[in-house]
C-alpha cells in the first residue's frame, strides 16, 4: 500500500513535459540515424562493387564457352580462383581463401546459351554469419553482373542472335544463402535486410529504454536530494528498499511507455525502407524459418530477460550517481558515463559482429554489460547460445553486485556525507 | 514515570574528508528533552546543529554515543524510531507538481495504511497550516512561507513523539515566523515534543522551553533561556552566547 503510493508519486513526477520533450528529441535522433544507416548500407555495397576483381568460381560446365568467358575476364584484370566440389565444399574453400561468396557455372551452361531464349542460371553461394551490418553486406551480385557483361559482349561479337533482351542479359544469379549448415534459395541481401530488421529492432528498444530510464532516475533522485524531499522520505516509516524500488519501477514503466510510442514512429519509418524487400520475395518468412533465423517464444523470453537485467543495471547505476551528485546539473553530467557505456556497444554492434573481433577489443566490449544486450538477439538467432548465456550470467552477477551496492549506499549515511562534484570544483563552505 | 522524548549521550560525529582532513562536527554532546518540551539548539553557521539533528533523524550514523527517541535506541532500531518522529530539513522543498493537499495525502499514506487515519492526519494539517483554498494549487506556485507552513503542518500532523525541525523559520518574514512560532507553542501545550534549531537567538527565546548553545561541535550550555541569562547577567541570549563562547562562563 505504501509502496503503491510511492510508485504513483514517482510515475507522476516522471511523466512531465520534459520527458515528453526528450521523447520527441529521441524520435528525431533515430530518424537521423535511420538515414545515416541507409547511407552506410549504400556505401558498403558500392565499395564492394568497386573493390571487385577477385572471384571464386567453380566451372562445372567445362565447355568452350565457359572457358572463353573466364579467359576474357582474366584478360580484363579479374583474378579468378577456380574451385571444385559440391556447393558446400566450394563455399568453404572460397571462404578459406578470403572470398565472401562463390559462383558456380553449372553443367549444361553452354548448351543453354546456344539454345537461347531463357537466361541461364549461375549459382551464387553466400553465407550470413552474424547480424552486424558489414557481415550482412555482400557485393556478390556484382560478380554475376561481370560474368553477364562479358558473356553478353561475346554473344554480340558472335552475332546471329535474334533476341536482343537475351543477348543483353544471358545470365541470371540463382542465389543460395547459407547460415551454418543450412541453406535456402533466397538472396542474401533480401535475407540480411530482414535479419537487420529483427536484429536492430530489439537493440533500439533497449537503447531507448535505457537512455530514458537512466536520465529520468538520475534527475528524479538528484531533484529529491536538492529539494531535501529525499531526507523527508528516508525519515518516513517506509523501507529504503521500497523507496528505491518504487523509483526504479516507475522509471522502467515510463521508459517502456516511451519506447512503445517511439516504436510506432520507428516502424513507420523503417516500413518505407524495407517494404520493397518484403513484397518482392514471397516465402521469405519460411526461408527465415528454415535457416532458424526467427525468434521463437523461448528466445523472446531469453532476450526479454536480458533486457530486464540491462534496464535494472542502468537504473542501479543512475540511482547511485544521482544520489551522490550534489545538484541536478552535476547529476546530468554524471549520467554521461552511462550514456557512453550504452552508445559505444550500441554503435559497435550496429556495424560490426563483435564475435568476429580480435582479442583485446572483443573482451573490452564484452566487459561492458550493455554489449551483451545488443548482441543478444543476434546470438540467439544464430544459435550462439554459449555467448548469449555467458553474457546473461555476466549481467546477472553485475546486477546483483550493483543492487547490493545501491541498497548499501541508501542504508549507510554516505548519501549525506559523500558528495561528488562532477565537473565543478568543490566550493568551500562559507556563508 | 514519564519517558523522555529524547535522550542524547556523549554524541560525536566526525566527517572524514580526504581534502580537508577530518571534521569533528559534533563533539561529545549530551542533552535530553522532556515530553511536551520545546528544545532549541542554537549556534552560528557550521556549529553542528544540522549534523546533530540528522543523527537524531536516523539519517546520519553517529561516530560514537547514544540516542534514545521515546525510549527507542536509534542505532539498533532506526526503523522503529522513524515511526515516532518527523523531520523537517532546513530549506526543504516539496514536489512542485503536486498540489498542497496532494502532498499531504501522499505523506499521510506513508505513515499509515489506514484510510480513515490518513484523512484524519490531512485534516489536522489543513487546520494547522490555514492555507485554505490555496491547498488545491500546485506547490510550484507557493511562496516560501506557504511551503514552510505546509511542510510544518505535515511534520506535526501525525502527532509524532518528537518533531525535529531544522531552522523552521529561516528565510521567513516576521509575520510568518511569528505564525510558525505560535503554532509550535500551541502544539507543545498539547504535549508534543520538539527539537528545533536556529541561529537566530533572539527569536528562539520566545518559542523554546530549553536552549542548548552549540559552537564548533561542542555543547557549551544547556538550560532555560531565563536561567542562562540570569547566570551570565546578560540581557538576551546573544549576550549569553558571546560570553559562553569567549569562555568567561562555564556551565
Ligand atoms: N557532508 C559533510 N561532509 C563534510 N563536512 C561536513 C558535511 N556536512 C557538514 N559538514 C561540516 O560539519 C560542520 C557542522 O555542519 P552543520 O551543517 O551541522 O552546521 P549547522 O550548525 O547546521 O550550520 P548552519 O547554521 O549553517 O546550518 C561544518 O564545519 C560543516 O562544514
Ligand atoms: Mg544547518
Amino acid at each position: 500500500m505504501k509502496f503503491f503510493s510511492l510508485f504513483k508519486k514517482e510515475v507522476r513526477e516522471m511523466l512531465t513535459f520534459q520527458t515528453i520533450l526528450s521523447l520527441v528529441f529521441g524520435v528525431l535522433l533515430f530518424i537521423v540515424l535511420g538515414s545515416v544507416m541507409k547511407g552506410v548500407q549504400e556505401d558498403a555495397s558500392n565499395q564492394m562493387l568497386e573493390g571487385m576483381g577477385k572471384l571464386a568460381i567453380s566451372d562445372q560446365d567445362q565447355s568452350a564457352l565457359s572457358q572463353q568467358v573466364l579467359q576474357q575476364m582474366r584478360d580484363q584484370g579479374y583474378q579468378i580462383e577456380l574451385l571444385e566440389g559440391s556447393d558446400d565444399e566450394i563455399l568453404r574453400a572460397a571462404q578459406e581463401k578470403g572470398y565472401q561468396s562463390a559462383l558456380v557455372i553449372p553443367e549444361g551452361f553452354e548448351q543453354g546459351i546456344e539454345k537461347g531464349g531463357e537466361p541461364q542460371k549461375i549459382r551464387l553461394l553466400n553465407e550470413i554469419k552474424g547480424g552486424g551490418m558489414t557481415s550482412l553486406m555482400s557485393g556478390a551480385e556484382g560478380s554475376v553482373e561481370a560474368i553477364n557483361d562479358t558473356l553478353s559482349a561475346i554473344l554480340i561479337e558472335e552475332g546471329g542472335y535474334e533476341d536482343a533482351a537475351f543477348v543483353r542479359n544471358p545470365v541470371v544469379a540463382d542465389e543460395f544463402t547459407y547460415v551454418g549448415d543450412k541453406s535456402v534459395n533466397v538472396s542474401a541481401s533480401v535475407l540480411s535486410g530482414l535479419i537487420m530488421m529483427q536484429g536492430i529492432f530489439i537493440p533500439i528498444i533497449v537503447f531507448i529504454l535505457v537512455m530514458f530510464a537512466s536520465q529520468m532516475t538520475v534527475s528524479a533522485i538528484a531533484n529529491e536530494k536538492a529539494d531535501k524531499t529525499l531526507e523527508t522520505l528516508l525519515c518516513a516509516p517506509v523501507s529504503r528498499f521500497s523507496v528505491l524500488g518504487a523509483k526504479m519501477l516507475a522509471a522502467a514503466l515510463v521508459a517502456l511507455l516511451q519506447a512503445v510510442v517511439f516504436m510506432f514512429g520507428f516502424r513507420f519509418y523503417m516500413g518505407g525502407m524495407t517494404a520493397g524487400a518484403m513484397e518482392g520475395a514471397s516465402g521469405i518468412g519460411t526461408a527465415l524459418n528454415t535457416l532458424g533465423l526467427t525468434l521463437g517464444p523461448a528466445d523472446y523470453l531469453l532476450v526479454g530477460l536480458q533486457m530486464f537485467l540491462t534496464i535494472m543495471i542502468a537504473l542501479c547505476l543512475s540511482t547511485m550517481l544521482g544520489a551522490m551528485a550534489n545538484d541536478v546539473k552535476s547529476a546530468q553530467t554524471a549520467v554521461m558515463p552511462i550514456m557512453l557505456l550504452i552508445m559505444v556497444p550500441y554503435f559497435f554492434t550496429l556495424f560490426l559482429d563483435v564475435n568476429t573481433l580480435s582479442g583485446v577489443g572483443k573482451y573490452l566490449l564484452y566487459a561492458i554489460p550493455f554489449t551483451h544486450t545488443f548482441t543478444a538477439a543476434n546470438n540467439v538467432m544464430f544459435g550462439n547460445y554459449t555467448v548469449f548465456l555467458g553474457g546473461l550470467a555476466y549481467q546477472a552477477v553485475f546486477f546483483a553486485v550493483l543492487m547490493f551496492l545501491t541498497v548499501k549506499l541508501f542504508n549507510s549515511d554516505k548519501l549525506f556525507t559523500m558528495q561528488l562534484n562532477f565537473g565543478k570544483k568543490k566550493k568551500v563552505a562559507a556563508e | 514515570m514519564q519517558e523522555k522524548a529524547l535522550v542524547i549521550e556523549d554524541l560525536c560525529k566526525t566527517y572524514r574528508s580526504s581534502k580537508n582532513g577530518d571534521v569533528k562536527a559534533v563533539d561529545h554532546v549530551s542533552f535530553d528533552i522532556d515530553k511536551g518540551e520545546v528544545f532549541a539548539l542554537i549556534g552560528p553557521n557550521g556549529a553542528g546543529k544540522t549534523t546533530t539533528i540528522r543523527m537524531v533523524a536516523t539519517l546520519l550514523k553517529p561516530t560514537s554515543g547514544n540516542i534514545l527517541v521515546d525510549g527507542i535506541p536509534v542505532a539498533e532500531k532506526a526503523e522503529k524510531v522513524r515511526e515516532v518522529i518527523t523531520y523537517l530539513p532546513d530549506e526543504a522543498g516539496a514536489y512542485k507538481s503536486m498540489t498542497g493537499i496532494g502532498y499531504l495525502q501522499f505523506m499521510a499514506s506513508l505513515f499509515t495504511a489506514d484510510k480513515e487515519k490518513a484523512k484524519e492526519y490531512v485534516d489536522a494539517a489543513c487546520s494547522i497550516n490555514k492555507l485554505g483554498d490555496r491547498l488545491k494549487d500546485k506547490i510550484g506556485s507557493y511562496s516560501r512561507g506557504m511551503i514552510r507552513k505546509l511542510l510544518l503542518s505535515r511534520a506535526v500532523m501525525t502527532r509524532p513523539a518528537l518533531a525535529i525541525l531544522d531552522e523552521p523559520t529561516s528565510g521567513l518574514d516576521i509575520i510568518n515566523a511569528l505564525d510558525i512560532r505560535r503554532m509550535i507553542r500551541s502544539l507543545a501545550k498539547e504535549g508534543m515534543s520538539f527539537l528545533v534549531s536556529s541561529h537566530n537567538m533572539l527569536e528562539i527565546e520566545y518559542v523554546s522551553d530549553k536552549v542548548g548553545i552549540i559552537n564548533k561541535g561542542k555543547l557549551l550550555a544547556v538550560g532555560k533561556a531565563q536561567e542562562l541569562k540570569q547566570r551570565c547577567g546578560a540581557e538576551n541570549l546573544e549576550e549569553v552566547f558571546e560570553k559562553v563562547v569567549s569562555g568567561d562562563e562555564v556551565f
